[in-house]
């Protein structure tokens, strides 16, 4: 019975999904400090996110989890999968900023600039990914090099 | 075990093992030098040539055919890719793709790319991609993996 759940389809749709915590965490964050910064800038404003309004961004920021397994899980990363990431992330915040009206009560600049900040977000997430490439690149590197030298038949 | 290597004009390589018996160890290296003097049967332009394991840059297999490509010359064996590669791993073969197998002492650098993948840039310049499945292979040979 708990082999039979471990090995479920469930289990495995969970798990799946739990790969998207990091982003949906980094995105949460960013959401609540660039809503609430709305309300620092704007002096004639008193901003506080309540309750249902989280949830609303938790939920969203989930599903720009979820995108990114979709379309760059780490064995799968591509130039073209991270520009479609990007792409569906904008039309999530997009269409979740219209849906839950989260800015109705901002003024009309505050709708854009929240969006163009996560924008810059997913960038920034894509290129920490091509960092790691670049990384991994000099370690590979570094290990070719040990390898020739260590066993090179010539020396040997 | 002494191991004395000599520089000096000399008209060719020469190794000579000096014991008092052929022990463990004294076969142990005789058997690798056979290894690595173990030639490959190979064609090209209807010649047979006799090449040194070491000096495969790369192999593929193309139509059901095996190419070696050596720093100038491409032969044809009738080895399959997985013969040379348990035959002479020790002189760094290693399979790429599921018809290439690189040589990584004639190896210049190596990129890592998107999609898990890894580009391998030989001595003489020429490039090769290990596909997504092999580049973990390779990383674990370089010791990258555990």
């Amino acid at each position: 019975m708990k082999k039979d759940f471990v090995n479920s389809g469930f289990a495995r749709l969970y798990t799946w999904m739990t790969k998207a915590k990091y982003t949906m965490g980094i995105f949460f964050a960013l959401y609540v400090v660039f809503y609430l910064f709305f309300g620092i800038i704007i002096k004639d404003m008193n901003v506080s996110l309540n309750f249902f309004t989280a949830v609303q961004m938790l939920f969203t920021c989930l599903l720009i989890g979820i995108m990114q397994q979709i379309f760059i899980p780490l064995d799968k990363i591509s130039l073209i999968r991270c520009a479609a990431w990007i792409a569906s992330g904008t039309v999530i915040t997009v269409l979740a900023e219209l849906m839950f009206r989260w800015f109705s009560l901002f003024p009309a600049w505050c709708f854009p600039v929240f969006t163009v900040f996560m924008i810059l977000g997913m960038l920034f997430m894509v290129l920490a990914v091509y960092l790691e490439l670049h990384r991994e690149t000099k370690s590979l590197n570094r290990n070719l090099e040990k390898f020739q030298n260590k066993q090179n038949p010539e020396i040997i | 075990m002494k191991i004395r290597v000599e520089h000096g004009e000399f008209p060719e390589n020469e190794i000579v093992l000096r014991c008092k018996e052929l022990d463990e160890e004294m076969m142990e290296v005789l058997a690798l030098l056979r290894e690595r003097s173990a030639k490959i049967i190979c064609f090209k332009d209807g010649e047979t040539h006799f090449l040194l394991p070491g000096d495969i840059l790369y192999a593929e297999a193309v139509d059901g055919r095996i190419f070696i490509y050596t720093s100038d010359a491409v032969y044809e064996t009738h080895q399959s890719l997985s013969a040379l590669l348990n035959k002479h791993e020790e002189v760094g073969l290693v399979r790429i793709g599921k018809a290439q197998l690189c040589n990584l002492y004639h190896v210049a650098r190596l990129k890592s790319l998107p999609n898990s993948r890894i580009e391998i840039t030989l001595k003489n310049n020429e490039r090769l991609i290990a596909s997504r499945h092999y580049a973990q292979n390779l990383k674990e040979m370089l010791g990258l993996l555990e």
